[in-house]
């Protein structure tokens, strides 16, 4: 039964990803992107998509962060690396293994 | 190289459906597609970084400037690169443009760059880099609305 469910958000997820995705490919803006349906889904779904999430900003798909904050509480990116995607990337990636989250 | 042949025809697709303007006044890509910086970054020659007000205080945005989605920000960010709000898109020796664009609720989409020939640079968003030969060809809804401001500086020649 557990395994469904990981099952059943999982795809869930990714299917939200898709639609995020393409329906926000040209879109600069990180508020507009992040207030996308699809997205606010995403953070609606809790702490059962951090590890997916990661995986997804380490196969660079998008801008997870905001997510990842929202649904943590937490942002380990220092300041002066706001908006350097690279080193934002790095800084969760780390901080998801420091916390045990496997993707 | 841009992507391989079956990549660029599914990128010009996805391209064309959101700015159809393209079509009728011509483009090309040139750059691959990058989750690293995005059109302001881009405008501003800046390919490390992605800029923009958000509210959550991710992303860059110069400390000096307010953090806020109007054109009148936008306007500032660029003074502290050395532009100056002027008219025209007309390209000029000795002076690079930069245009921004905004939707019909004057909050800011897109920033565009002048290339030395005249033609224009964008990054559209997390797509590509394109080379577009107008203004026009980002313009209108679906596209990133209208042209708001164009700005100016002086560069070396």
């Amino acid at each position: 039964m557990e395994e469904l469910q990981i099952s059943e958000i999982e795809a869930t997820f990714t299917t939200l990803v898709k639609q995020w995705r393409e329906e926000t490919f040209g879109i600069s803006s990180t508020n507009q992107m992040s207030m996308h349906p699809a997205y606010q889904q995403i953070i609606g779904m809790g702490k059962p998509v951090i590890p997916l999430l990661l995986r997804e900003l380490e196969n660079k798909s998008g801008h997870w962060f905001w997510a990842l904050k929202s649904i943590s509480r937490e942002d380990p990116v220092p300041q002066e690396y706001r908006g350097k995607v690279k080193e934002m990337t790095k800084a969760w990636l780390e901080w998801g293994k420091q916390r045990g989250y496997r993707w | 190289m841009v992507g391989n042949n079956a990549w660029v025809k599914f990128v010009r697709e996805k391209i064309e459906r959101d700015y159809p303007n393209l079509i009728v006044y011509g483009y090309k890509l040139t750059s691959p597609d990058t989750i690293d910086y995005n059109c302001v970054a881009w405008a501003a020659e800046d390919d490390e970084t992605w800029w923009w007000p958000d509210i959550q205080h991710q992303f860059y945005w110069p400390l000096s400037v307010p953090r806020e989605e109007t054109i009148e920000a936008f306007q500032q960010a660029f003074e502290t690169l050395g532009y100056e709000v002027c008219q025209g898109d007309v390209l000029e020796e000795g002076f690079q443009r930069i245009a921004i664009y905004a939707n019909s609720n004057k909050v800011p989409t897109h920033i565009a760059r002048q290339l030395p020939t005249g033609k224009w640079t964008s990054k559209l968003g997390s797509l590509e880099d394109i080379e577009h030969n107008n203004l026009q060809g980002l313009t209108g809804n679906p596209g990133y609305g209208e042209i708001a401001c164009i700005m100016k500086k002086s560069i070396s020649v």
